[in-house]
């Protein structure tokens, strides 16, 4: 074995090594975030009864609705607290009014990413004169979870939008 | 182009700090494209023990914009239609055909690449809700797309046949538009052709592949199996068939002519006005009346009249003090006059009398009988004397 292959390992270990730490400080976050896109579909099975079913988002065209679910998994063993998930409506989508829900949590909204507070002082500039946003025009949305998350569990934020 | 305007406003917003911010309604026109893929990415924000741990973001979730394929075709002309007049040719009725989808088409016009046109629609009813139903067709349909720019600014285009030659629409971005004429000749001698009665016909436009000369069908995924991460096709126009149609009418717009000849005793040998009476020696004068209550003028009018032999003769300088033989007279305006010579014909003035004893009366004296009625009825009066 050569001289500058040694180097080369030994350069490589101490790559390996950096890497695992990296690994080893991601293990200690302690919350596991998904988010997800589904539509609705109606099924008819074969007595003719009808039901709705989620299903992954496909079929999607213009005017379409649908339904963003995010879940914050407690994976540490200690509660987590102050649980706060942020989410900007996706571009192309209108949020669609009196969709969002997240059990337990506060809800606001921002126009801009930074002023979040509750839809009633939500206002929007138009022809000089200040009217309240519209739903639609809602751009970020934020749930504050008010208990903390306890080891294990799961907290669940949704809201639903319409693709423009 | 949308979604970098779009960008900038977004950038526009964030400058804003807080309070009141001012934003313009998006339009929601064309839709967002086809083939468009959407994200989301969620935040959270946490600690644990009293202390903030680093923010987590979530996966990308994401979907894929799928074809809306949808259309619309809306008729241009107001009512009662387009009127047309028998065996006149070229007439056409405007017809916007609109991609109300979100990815660009292209589409077949009344299901032929040949242009042909869709009128035989017999019993169909006025799309114009008051009105007559078609009762007869027009010849020669065709359908041609206008090479005018469709918007709303500039006024509708006028079919000129020698630069309207396509006849299907082969690209049409999404949200944009183009006219499309149907263009008919009318019938001459059809029954029915009279004046008022209404010819439908139809423009129906079909969505295909763009670029495909039109020959391509858009396959419908509408019930197929959910692919996420594949563009599929979903037909969102009323019968879900990306078939769209609209009705249009032509209305025959023709003379309608009513003749009535009347004849009064406008002077005998004994009697007194108004006591005149049809006796050797009297003078007749007799009159014909034409009157059009169509909806067109009718020209190249000529009127003949076998005059009776027995017992009574055409009676010449009866008017114009004595210089002319038949009198002119439209509704109620001081009549004109003319000379009706024995001849063969024809004769510079257009009034002569045939070897044979026919009174004709044509160009230039009587040329044609206006629409309107009464009001523009044609009188035409010549006399003629009893033998004693």
């Amino acid at each position: 074995m050569s001289q500058g292959k040694l180097k080369f390992i030994a350069a490589a270990a101490l790559l390996a090594f950096a890497v695992d730490s990296q690994v080893l400080a991601a293990d200690a976050r302690c919350i596991s975030l998904k988010s997800m896109a589904e539509v609705e579909r109606e099924i008819v099975d074969d007595k003719g009864g009808k039901s709705v079913k989620r299903v992954a988002a496909s079929k999607v065209v213009p005017g379409t609705e649908v339904i963003w679910t995010i879940t914050a998994e407690n994976t540490c063993k200690q509660a987590s607290e102050n649980v706060t998930i942020n989410n900007p409506v996706p571009a192309h989508m209108q949020l669609v009014a009196n969709s969002v829900t997240g059990a337990g949590s506060d809800v606001t909204y921002s126009l801009d990413g930074k002023a979040f507070a509750k839809p009633d002082q939500l206002t929007v500039k138009e022809n000089g004169a200040d009217r309240k946003a519209r739903t639609n025009e809602y751009k970020h949305i934020r749930w504050e979870f008010k208990n903390p998350l306890p080891a294990g569990a799961t907290a669940t934020a949704s809201f639903r939008a319409v693709l423009e | 182009m949308k979604s970098s305007l779009r960008q900038i406003k977004r950038v526009g917003l964030a400058c804003v700090a807080l309070g009141s911010i001012a934003v313009s309604q998006q339009a929601f026109a064309e839709g967002t494209a086809a083939g468009t893929t959407i994200q989301n990415t969620a935040t959270v924000n946490y600690q644990v023990g009293g202390v903030s741990q680093a923010a987590i973001n979530s996966n990308t979730a994401e979907f894929l914009v799928d074809n809306k394929v949808n259309l619309t075709v809306t008729r241009l002309n107001a009512a009662p239609g387009v009127s047309v007049s028998p065996g006149g040719t070229d007439y056409y009725t405007t017809f916007k055909l609109t991609n109300s989808g979100n990815k660009t088409q292209g589409y077949i016009l009344n299901g032929s690449l040949a242009g042909n046109g869709d009128a035989n629609l017999t019993g169909v009813a006025n799309p114009f809700g008051a009105g007559p139903a078609d009762t007869i067709q027009m010849l020669n349909t065709r359908t041609f797309v206008s090479g005018a720019a469709c918007d709303d600014t500039t006024p509708t285009p006028t079919y000129d046949s020698s630069t309207d030659t396509t006849v299907f629409v082969d690209s049409l971005a999404a949200d944009d538009c183009v006219y499309v004429f149907v263009v008919a000749n009318a019938d001459t001698i059809a029954a029915g052709f009279i004046n008022g009665a209404v010819a439908a016909v139809r423009l129906t436009a079909q969505a295909r592949i763009a670029n495909s000369g039109a020959a391509t069908v858009v396959p419908k995924h509408n019930d197929d199996a959910d692919i996420p991460g594949t563009e599929q096709n979903i037909f969102a126009d009323a019968g879900q068939d990306a078939t769209e149609s609209a009705d249009s009418v032509f209305v025959v717009s023709s003379a309608t002519l009513t003749v009535a000849k009347s004849s009064a005793v406008i002077s005998d040998p004994i009697n007194v006005a108004p006591n005149f009476k049809a006796i050797p020696g009297a003078v007749m004068e007799y009159t014909i009346r034409l009157t059009n209550n169509g909806g067109a003028d009718a020209t190249g009018v000529v009127i003949t009249d076998l005059l009776p032999t027995n017992g009574i003769s055409f009676t010449t300088a009866q008017y114009n003090s004595g210089a002319s033989d038949v009198s002119i007279q439209i509704g109620a305006g001081a009549p004109t006059f003319c000379v009706a010579e024995v001849t063969a014909g024809p004769s510079a003035d257009g009034c002569y009398v045939t070897p044979g004893g026919v009174l004709t009366v044509g160009a230039p004296a009587l040329t044609q009988v206006a629409t309107g009625g009464v009001a523009t009825e044609v009188a035409v009066r010549f006399r003629m004397t009893i033998a004693d």
